[in-house]
């Protein structure tokens, strides 16, 4: 108490006004960042702390047995089934052009109900069906209103089980695949994927197009169509999510009905794992266009694999977080070389890779080319600090809420989960097992995965004087 | 007297079975006192939100000669303001989980965050603020007038048929601003200046020319607080109203080309005919003929040209009536037979078989199928979002949504071969036949 006049006293008046000061502009400086960080926008939100209320559940149908993730959503009148087969896809095929043909025809009419009249029945009940084909699955997705349902699921049943192919839309879907082979060659990006699918697999049968070859394709009938419904799809290759405002029970039933008659073991042919050929020079394909477009693959891992965490934040802060990625700062933020670099980790059963690449007129192509191999050498060379780990972590945990958007959404994510063995948890575990990654395992995967094995792919005209 | 009513109402039922289905949307709107509306779309499937802003500019608006301002200016605007600096916009939103992007069109350009709903109230924080306080500076001007130029050539250049659709584009609108790419052309874009996107930024971009839509796990009373506290200091300009240039009726246009690296021949109509805000009731009767000319293969144009004929591989017909201007109906057909001059013939065939085909029956099951897929733009708030946004922005009501159904059901057979009629013989068109490489006569 007694200190204080005698302070005022020597320092003066003014001391406290400087004092004052100084208050002022250190608040003004704290609120400024506090301002920039903007961070108190979120942390004093009224709309904070929600979370997403879904549960996940595994079902076992009474007759079958066959087993699926289940999540009860009432927020819309909607039933999603999503389903994957897996062994199921077109490297997988008796025939080049089968399986994407199926899934194209598979609704073409079945033994009870013609192409037409299913069609109609599907329009009038909004139900949709979707069927898609990739290298290692084939899988389906079933929408529909929830008082459609029974209505649903039983076309659905019979188009799994007794495919027609109407042979009026089968001819017409060859003729498309045909001309879909040619038109292929009209767009760089595709010609340049297809080339350079066959450089990376070589033989293997994830070098084929998945669009068959013309020759098979014009000899394929509905006898071939059918063979590869008996020969690939299994039960004991199943994956099953189901979301929507129906209960525990009525699912069950909806995968008994579906799935009843279709054979329970697995039969389908062994492929080996890719053996990558990393010692070819880069493929060079000639063509006039507006710029020159690269690929380039790298060695990844797969979903379950210890790296996968770290590489795949690692490969989000090169070349997946979008602008703010190192690729895009460098190449298209400051020097405007290009509208978009990317990077992404491609998983695959026989071959996980890391897949990157962009667009540039060729006038600027050689240099953003030198800017992306910088990039992904000063990967490996300086690695990542702790701040970059920490930006990734907020994105990759803040952003989690965004896949609930869809009925459909959901039940296809439900059927991810399973695929790839990530537990019946993985919703409650998926932040933890973000926010576990240590900057050490960060810069572990970066001297492991950002090394100089790759392979390059460029279309384009060579032409570095033409603009 | 109980029973006779049930009677009633379940015969109504069997008549109609579409009506039951035909429930509101979840949809509320309001207006700040600076002249911003803001719509509120409720799902609370789960805690995220879907925030987009509407301006009512486009690619329409621009000047002469400064084609490509609207959409290098949508590229500035992630550039920094004076607040928040260079590209701590990008910075922040990515810490925040939100997936932040814009897009330019003729008639509007949006931006739009989709984010857990923790993060609405930082994204309206910095959506607000780049509305009147953008700060560009030269060299970033330039960089990303580079950038817009990279993407013309991505989106065009690399893309041989791109080409053959925007020359037929522009043979249909002639001096309309509907004719000129949103992109710009290549020597346009790269004349640009820092002064044209200032100019284009202050003349557009205020709270009476925009449309904020908050969709996702939002209630209509939080919105209205935070609307007032981001958006609600912004101040109005004045707008100059737009005119549009007429096109002249029976204007008739045919475009023939051959471009390199083609390999498919393509045929397409397109028709320049009334939009939603110019004639609502000929409007419904598109989208009806739409839906029921491309629905899926039962469709009769795909029927008659591509099952019955032989004469085609695909077919398909649209029609986009949101618009401030004209809507536009487009047939498009990937031809099966050698492609000549004649083959408009062979559409025109296939155009009056699907009227002549349309009866009352096949017209109720396509207004049915229409309102029962409604549901599914309920389902997911990003969609529901894009359509409210642009049907607002482009000069409808919030009531045009909820009476949607109202309107499809009221469409009747006389008004779409009315409708039909007038596309096909009176309104303005512009035809165009692309050959593949080596094979035009």
């Amino acid at each position: 108490m007694s200190r204080r006049p005698v302070y005022m006293r020597n320092k003066s008046g003014s001391s406290w006004l400087l004092l004052l000061l100084l208050l002022i502009i250190v608040g003004i400086i704290y609120g400024y960042r506090n301002s920039l960080s903007l961070q108190y926008l979120v942390d004093n939100s009224e709309l904070n702390g929600r979370n997403f209320r879904g549960v996940v559940e595994e079902i076992s149908a009474d007759k079958t047995g066959i087993k699926a993730y289940f999540m009860k959503d009432d927020t819309t009148p909607l039933v999603a089934l999503s389903f994957v087969f897996k062994n199921a896809g077109y490297a997988y095929e008796q025939k080049d052009g089968v399986a994407m043909l199926v899934a194209s025809m598979i609704k073409e009419g079945t033994r009870n109900i013609n192409a037409d009249n299913l069609r109609n029945e599907m329009r009038l009940k909004g139900i949709k069906l979707s069927f898609s084909v990739d290298k290692d699955d084939f899988g389906g997705m079933m929408v529909v209103p929830s008082q459609y349902l029974q209505d649903a699921v039983k076309l659905l049943r019979e188009i799994l089980l007794y495919p027609k192919f109407e042979r009026k839309y089968l001819d017409i879907a060859k003729a498309q695949t045909i001309k879909s082979l040619e038109v292929e060659k009209e767009d760089p990006n595709q010609e340049l994927k297809l080339e350079f699918d066959k450089l990376v697999y070589g033989t293997h049968p994830y070098g084929k197009n998945p669009l068959g070859n013309i020759e098979v394709i014009k000899g394929i009938t509905q006898g071939d169509l059918r063979e590869f419904i008996k020969s690939t799809l299994f039960t004991d290759n199943l994956y099953v999510g189901i979301v929507g405002n129906l209960d525990k029970d009525s699912a069950k039933k909806v995968l008994d009905t579906i799935f009843a008659g279709i054979d329970k073991n697995a039969k389908n042919k062994e492929i080996e794992a890719v053996d990558i050929n990393w010692q070819q020079p880069v493929l060079e394909i000639k063509r006039d266009g507006g710029q020159n477009i690269t690929a380039f693959v790298f060695e990844g891992t797969c979903r379950t694999c210890e790296d996968f965490y770290p590489l795949y934040i690692a490969n989000y802060l090169f070349g997946g977080a979008g602008l703010n990625s190192k690729l895009n700062q460098q190449i298209r933020e400051k020097e405007g070389l290009t509208y978009g670099a990317y990077s992404a980790l491609v998983l695959q059963d026989k071959a996980n890779l890391i897949v990157s690449g962009f667009s540039a007129t060729a006038d600027k192509y050689t240099k953003a080319e030198e800017m992306f191999k910088q990039e992904w050498q000063k990967i490996r060379n300086k690695g990542f600090d702790i701040d970059e780990l920490k930006k990734a972590k907020d994105y990759l945990i803040a952003s989690y809420n965004l896949r609930f958007a869809s009925t459909a959404g959901i039940a296809g994510m439900l059927v991810y989960m399973q695929r790839n063995n990530l537990g019946l948890d993985f919703l409650e575990k998926r932040n933890q097992y973000v926010e576990s990654v240590t900057v050490e395992q960060l810069n572990e995967v970066a001297k492991k995965y950002f090394v100089e094995k790759r392979l390059q792919a460029v279309i384009g005209s060579f032409d570095k004087e033409k603009k | 007297m109980k029973n006779f009513c049930i009677a009633i109402f379940l015969s109504l039922l069997l008549l109609f079975p579409y009506m039951v289905m035909a429930e509101n949307f979840d949809v509320e709107d309001f207006f700040l006192d600076n002249g911003l509306q803001v719509v509120v779309v409720k799902n609370s499937k789960a805690p995220i939100v879907k925030q987009m802003l509407f301006y009512k500019v486009g690619a329409v608006d621009e000047n002469k000669g400064k084609g490509g301002i609207a959409h290098l200016l949508e590229h500035l605007m992630f550039r920094g303001t004076k607040k928040v600096k260079g590209q701590e916009f990008n910075r922040i939103l990515e810490r925040n989980g939100a997936d932040s992007n814009a897009f330019t069109a003729q008639d509007v350009t949006a931006y739009h965050q989709f984010m857990d709903i923790s993060r609405l109230e930082l994204a309206m924080f910095l959506e607000a603020d780049r509305m009147q306080n953008l700060a560009i500076n030269d060299s970033d001007f330039i960089t990303e007038r580079d950038i817009v130029y990279q993407e013309r050539k991505q989106r065009i250049d690399n893309n041989p048929a791109a080409k053959f659709f925007e020359k037929v584009r522009h043979a249909l609108w002639q001096n309309h601003p509907y004719a000129n790419p949103i992109t710009g052309y290549d020597d346009e874009i790269v004349n640009l200046s820092k002064q044209d996107a200032i100019n284009f930024y202050k003349q557009y971009y205020a709270p009476n020319n925009a449309v904020l839509v908050l969709a996702g796990d939002i209630d209509v009373a939080i919105a209205k607080k935070m609307a007032e506290k981001y958006y609600g200091k912004l101040t109005p300009v004045f707008l100059p109203k737009k005119e549009f240039e007429k096109l002249p009726d029976n204007y008739k246009a045919k475009i023939e080309m051959e471009l390199p690296n083609v390999k498919m021949g393509r045929f397409v109509k397109m028709v320049a005919v009334p939009s939603f805000v110019q004639d609502t009731k000929m409007a419904y009767a598109l989208e009806v003929l739409g839906e029921y000319l491309s629905g899926d293969k039962n469709s009769p144009l795909y029927q008659k040209m591509v099952i019955k004929d032989k004469a085609a591989l695909g077919v398909s017909a649209y029609y986009d009536g949101l618009s401030r201007s004209y809507g536009m109906f487009v047939i498009s057909v990937v031809p099966k037979v050698k492609l000549d001059s004649s083959f408009e013939n062979i559409v025109n065939k296939g155009w009056n078989f699907a009227l002549a085909s349309l009866t009352e029956k096949e017209l109720e099951n396509v207004k049915r199928k229409m309102l029962i897929d409604l549901i599914y733009l309920k389902d997911n708030p990003e969609s529901l979002a894009k359509t409210v946004g642009w049907m607002i922005a482009t000069g409808l009501k919030l009531d045009d949504l909820q009476k949607y159904s109202e309107n499809i059901n009221n469409v009747s057979l006389k008004d779409i071969k009315s409708a039909a009629d007038y596309l096909w013989n009176d309104a303005p068109s512009a035809v165009g036949i692309l050959y593949p490489e080596g094979e035009h006569k």
